[in-house]
């Protein structure tokens, strides 16, 4: 029963892509508005074949591709490994929570990009100042997260720990944080999303590779037809990319739930 | 000379002149006045009373979750100072861990108290049988009826063998048919391995079919009423099995209970 419901709902999923990809094919084939502003699906799929094999402007697609992914990845990588167990401490202890949270709160609701410049004047126009900028906007999502999980961790599962031999350690260990997981993963998945606008943003404002560069700089000569195409890789990898995330989070958090 | 001997040592637990006060948003509350409980080994103790009368608020001294304002809680002589696997809690929703099967769970205790693999594992086995989830080992705790949760429940603090076992309500969430049985279980259990243990209830009739004392409390301020000792647990155990419900003497002492208890909820309403 649960199955065949799963499986209507993808089929509406699947028509709406379709209604929307044929819109847009009849709506531009049939001349009803200009192709230099609304490029032809085929025409897209030229500009991709195209630079897929020639590759754009003294780089190949997937150098593009790479440096994007490079930069997120790295950044995101390094968050993760810093903001997960920096949130978890946080939200065990009152008074390192009450060092860190002053400086998070006071940068968390800074849109990136206002202290992108002072990152490109300390490390300069290369990766590392993306890739601090990334770090940076990757960091506060799963922090957060992770604090407030480890202070809504049932009272019941920590005390039983304690009746049960536990150390303090082991319940931080073998309580606290797989308790923590399902919501582990939520700030991943969120600083990812973060994390990947901010790149965009950051490659359109000082960068000579990248997808958000090449869309910019696409942009720059009115080729319509590459900037939709960029906008499609740029989508299609956010997708995998949280989708790689979801997948990594069914496997290790199977009771996500349920319980 | 005579103090001395009535501590003696067969005390599992001992309260001695037990308050508790907290900060309400009214003032001051006295959640606990004047208690006094010697606990004996193989004692089997219900607890009865209003809701708000202090039972939850008692067990958590025991188990170690609470200090009182006053009086001394010890185990064993001992000053009770934080949990400790001694005094074993069932929470009234089984807490056992979802990211761990039926038995990594009931192991849990032996395993982060560093007892020998193979001891952990004769362990284990031997009390998911006894609470009849012998075969559901890899089952995670999701995936069982609550009846089934709470057996594993039971098996994860029986595993320790515990000096003290205290259970807050543990039938309170499930039906009844599935209580009877969880009863009867319990009861078994508790013949067999001689634990000591501590029920709060608010059903007369649970109480009355497993303790061998039962304790009725009154509410604001939470104090000790009324002691009864009782025997029906063997009679039910043993051949007359529901008739021991019917006797006179049960009849008398539920409706004495009930009338303690009725009276204090008819006075809160005044």
């Amino acid at each position: 029963m649960k199955k065949k419901k799963l499986s209507t709902e993808r089929i509406i999923t699947i028509a709406t892509v379709v209604i929307i990809l044929a819109a847009w094919f009849l709506v531009t084939n049939l001349g009803l508005v200009d192709t230099t502003l609304l490029p032809t699906p085929q025409m897209v799929w030229a500009a991709f074949m195209d630079i897929a094999v020639n590759g754009y402007k003294g780089f190949t697609f997937a150098q593009h591709i790479g440096a994007s992914m490079y930069r997120l990845l790295v950044s995101f990588l390094l968050a993760a490994v810093v903001a997960v167990p920096l949130g978890l401490l946080s939200g065990s202890s009152s008074k390192f929570r009450a060092v860190l949270e002053p400086i998070i709160e006071f940068y968390r609701p800074l849109p990136p990009l206002a202290y992108y410049t002072l990152l490109v004047l300390l490390l300069g126009i290369e990766n590392e100042s993306k890739i601090a900028l990334l770090f940076l906007a990757c960091f506060a999502p799963i922090y957060i997260q992770c604090t407030s999980a480890v202070m809504r961790v049932k009272k019941d599962y920590i005390n039983s720990a304690y009746t049960l031999g536990a150390t303090k350690k082991q319940v931080f260990t073998k309580v606290i944080f797989p308790a923590c997981l399902p919501d582990i993963f939520m700030g991943l998945r969120t600083a990812l999303g973060v994390g990947y606008t901010t790149l965009v943003a950051a490659e359109m404002v000082a960068a000579s590779s990248g997808l958000g560069w090449l869309v910019l700089d696409a942009s720059n000569y009115l080729r319509y037809d590459i900037i939709f195409m960029g906008i499609i890789v740029m989508s299609a990898t956010g997708i995998i990319l949280n989708g790689i995330i979801l997948f990594a989070e069914k496997c290790v958090v199977p009771w996500k739930g349920k319980d | 000379m005579e103090e001395i001997l009535n501590a003696a040592p067969q005390h599992v637990v001992t309260l001695e002149n037990i308050n508790l006060k907290y900060n309400g948003e009214r003032g001051e509350v006295t959640a606990l006045q004047n208690v006094n409980l010697n606990i004996e080994k193989g004692e089997f103790i219900c607890v009865l009373g209003p809701s708000g009368c202090g039972k939850s608020t008692l067990l958590n001294i025991m188990a170690g979750f609470l200090k009182p304002t006053e009086g001394e809680a010890k185990m064993n002589g001992k000053l009770i100072e934080g949990a400790s696997w001694e005094r074993a809690v069932v929470f009234q929703t089984p807490t056992l861990y979802p990211w761990l099967n039926i038995h990594d769970n009931v192991a849990f205790g032996p395993n982060v108290r560093h007892l020998p693999k193979k001891e952990t594992e004769e362990l284990t086995r031997k009390y998911l049988n006894l609470v009849e989830l012998g075969d559901f080992g890899d089952h995670k705790p999701y995936e069982l009826s609550g009846g089934m949760r709470q057996r594993a429940s039971l098996a994860r603090v029986l595993v320790n063998q515990p000096g003290m076992i205290l259970m807050d309500e543990p039938f309170g969430a499930l039906d009844a048919l599935t209580r009877q049985n969880m009863q009867t279980l319990i009861r078994k259990i508790w013949s067999q391995t001689q634990n000591t243990v501590f029920l709060i209830t608010h059903d007369v009739d649970e109480a009355l079919a497993l303790a061998t004392r039962i304790i009725v409390m009154s509410s604001r301020p939470g104090r000790i009423v009324k002691e009864f000792e009782t025997d029906f647990t063997y009679d039910i155990d043993g051949v007359n099995k529901e008739s021991a419900r019917y006797t006179r003497k049960y009849m008398q002492i539920r409706e004495e209970i009930l009338n303690i208890i009725n009276e204090q909820n008819e006075t809160l309403k005044l």
